[in-house]
């Protein structure tokens, strides 16, 4: 008897202590198995090292989902690349993609950015409630996206296509009458933002 | 340059070879050595041969999804220089030191274990890998063999010399300098011929890049000059259009299109390059033949038919079909098994990780799960604006391989997208090496 409890003992340490590796590596979701050809551009993870390509990894699911259901409508103009991409799953698959990086930890931008121009983006997302939507830190929640901390050339790029219309969002209509300039530096400020 | 642990067992391999011709003693402890075994095996363990874009991808995604099964890559070059963007610096906008990289981060960041040397058999049926230096153990191996070239199929291609002549450089290295080298040395009003191989091959828009880079330094740098591309396909086989608009409205008069004319002889003496349509006098020739899987796929034996060139494989999980546990991928891989998809460094890197997942499953009892791939590869035809393509694949359980879900190209060129293109690089290079 207390032979056989000996091994119940056993058994339950086993499997209390059995890695989780092992165990992770018996499920694959179906946001890994076709998120992993993702890194291609947007590197391991999602932690895109240039400037150009949007930071994935921690992003959040909900604006992510969104942005590929609409990258693959077409609703989303301007990257090209996306609305190709996105035409290539179906709208679950979508939304599994990114939960599969929404739920990975998020890692900072590693651009350089510029002191004088990260002041003035600075003050422009004040007098702006930038952070009435994105949070203090630019955090994003839910539907609004993390910006804090992205990689500047991608986020200039998208605040461009919000200001020409080719994204449609009542919340960024705000960008429409600034200046490129302006756009810049509010990048700037939003890459560098910890 | 200082000499390498790795380029000592080189060097004093060589020259053993060397002496073997003179002794049988030399000879002898040569194939001892390859009986050796190098690292016991002691739990399970993944070989991958080729430290290139699939090999990389394939080593580090296995270490990822099951960090406890011991990795090993083995590649003969302890450099990783990289083949896309290397069109760039033969243009003369990057240098060599822009696309050369050593693998050392795998080795530091997931454990994976490194040997520099050459695989020279595979007995796959005691699972063992022998190369120069000693034999290797595997439970599942995964060989990445890149491409070679079919010298063979161009009269006059037939010694090094020729060879050093007209550089192919579709493998990123010594060729990509010797071809920047030959057209910064060349005199004004001097043609530059470029082949393009049929189909298959290498990274099917990198002939049109190149060509369009080395037309964008001949306007700029060589007056007078001009790039003729006889291609032996009858029209450009990617991109086309955007190629084309790009040629006409930058490099007319400078860049010389013409389809159906494979080069069928070459003549080291005096730079004739032959084609099926006539005879061109060149101060540069830049002849790249016609591909076929890495020599490594023929002397280990992977080859199914007696008439392939190309390595069959299943396209589930890229296992060969002439060896159990052996698995193969990238540009290595016969379309008419794997389904159509390009031959290109994103879908190596997209093949290492369905290929990894496959290995480590199988090897823990698990299945292996359905394959999903994608491709997105930019040219540059300027300094500043690139065109591109992409594309999602999927498995088609009906007909067993993999096929289109999505695909397209550019709209136009654009500079934004050259700035993706450098970003893209520095994007799968991590995914690759970081």
């Amino acid at each position: 008897m207390r032979k056989l409890k000996l091994l119940f003992y056993c058994a339950l340490t086993a499997a209390v202590l059995t890695p989780a590796v092992v165990f992770a590596a018996q499920t694959v979701t179906e946001g890994e198995r076709l998120g992993k050809s993702c890194a291609g551009c947007h590197a391991t993870n999602g932690y895109a090292p240039g400037e150009y390509i949007a930071r994935i990894g921690g992003q959040n699911t909900d604006y992510m989902t969104k942005a590929m259901k609409d990258y693959a409508a077409g609703s989303r103009k301007g990257s090209v690349e996306m609305s190709i991409v996105a035409k290539g799953y179906s709208e679950d698959q979508l939304a599994a993609i990114s939960a599969y990086y929404g739920s990975k930890k998020w890692m900072n931008s590693t651009n350089k950015t510029d002191k004088k121009l990260v002041a003035k983006g600075k003050k422009i997302a004040a007098e702006n409630g930038c952070f009435d939507c994105h949070g203090a830190k630019g955090e994003g929640m839910d539907a609004f996206p993390r910006i804090g901390g992205q990689n500047k050339g991608y986020m200039e790029e998208a605040m461009k296509r919000y200001k020409e219309g080719l994204i449609e969002s009542e919340e960024m209509a705000v960008v429409k009458d600034m200046s490129e300039e302006q756009l810049t530096a509010l990048s700037e400020f939003f890459s560098s933002l910890r | 340059m200082t000499i390498s642990r790795r380029n000592l067992i080189k060097y004093t391999t060589a020259a053993a070879a060397g002496a073997a011709v003179l002794g049988t003693s030399t000879l002898a402890s040569a194939a001892q050595k390859q009986t050796a075994k190098v690292m016991p095996k002691k739990g399970k363990r993944i070989v991958v041969l080729g430290g290139g874009w699939g090999g990389c991808t394939a080593a580090k995604y296995a270490k990822m999804e099951d960090p406890s099964i011991e990795v090993i890559l083995v590649e003969k070059d302890p450099k990783f220089i990289s083949c896309p963007i290397s069109n760039l610096v033969i243009g003369g906008q990057k240098k060599m030191s822009d696309i050369t990289f050593t693998r050392d981060n795998l080795a530091k960041n997931y454990g994976i274990k490194i040997v520099y040397t050459e695989a020279v058999a595979l007995d796959a049926v005691s699972k063992k890998l022998t190369t120069v230096d000693g034999t290797i153990e595997y439970d599942k191996l995964i060989i990445s063999p890149g491409i070679s070239y079919a010298y063979d199929t161009i009269e006059g291609l037939d010694s090094p010399a020729a060879i050093a002549k007209f550089p192919a450089a579709f493998k990123a290295g010594p060729e990509t300098v010797a071809l920047r080298n030959m057209l910064v040395a060349m005199k004004p009003g001097g043609v530059v011929v470029m082949s393009v191989p049929p189909t298959p091959y290498r990274c099917p828009p990198g002939p049109y890049e190149r060509a369009s880079l080395i037309a964008n330094y001949l306007k700029k740098h060589k007056p007078g000059s001009k790039i003729i591309i006889c291609d032996a396909n009858d029209d450009v086989t990617s991109k086309g259009p955007l190629f084309k608009k790009a040629w006409a409205d930058y490099y007319q008069g400078i860049l010389e299109y013409v389809p159906d004319s494979q080069v069928t002889k070459v003549d080291m003496s005096t730079g004739v390059i032959t084609t099926e349509k006539g005879e061109i006098k060149s101060a540069v020739a830049n002849i790249i033949p016609t591909m076929k899987a890495g020599q490594s796929a023929f002397d280990l034996g992977l080859m199914n038919k007696p008439e392939d060139t190309f390595v069959r494989a299943d396209a589930f999980t890229f296992e060969s079909y002439n060896f159990k546990d052996v698995y193969v991928i990238g540009d290595a891989t016969h379309n008419g098994a794997v389904g159509g998809v390009p031959k290109s460094g994103y879908v190596a890197n997209s093949m290492g990780k369905v290929c990894a997942s496959a290995v480590v499953r199988t090897l823990n009892g698990l299945e292996p799960v359905e394959p999903s791939l994608a491709n997105t590869c930019y040219s540059m035809v300027n300094d500043d604006e690139a065109i591109f393509v992409s594309a999602v694949y999927k498995y088609d359980y009906n007909i067993k391989k993999i096929v289109s879900a999505s695909g397209g190209v550019s709209p136009k060129r654009e500079k934004l997208f050259a700035k993706h293109e450098e970003d893209w690089a520095l994007g799968i290079w991590n995914d690759m090496l970081g």
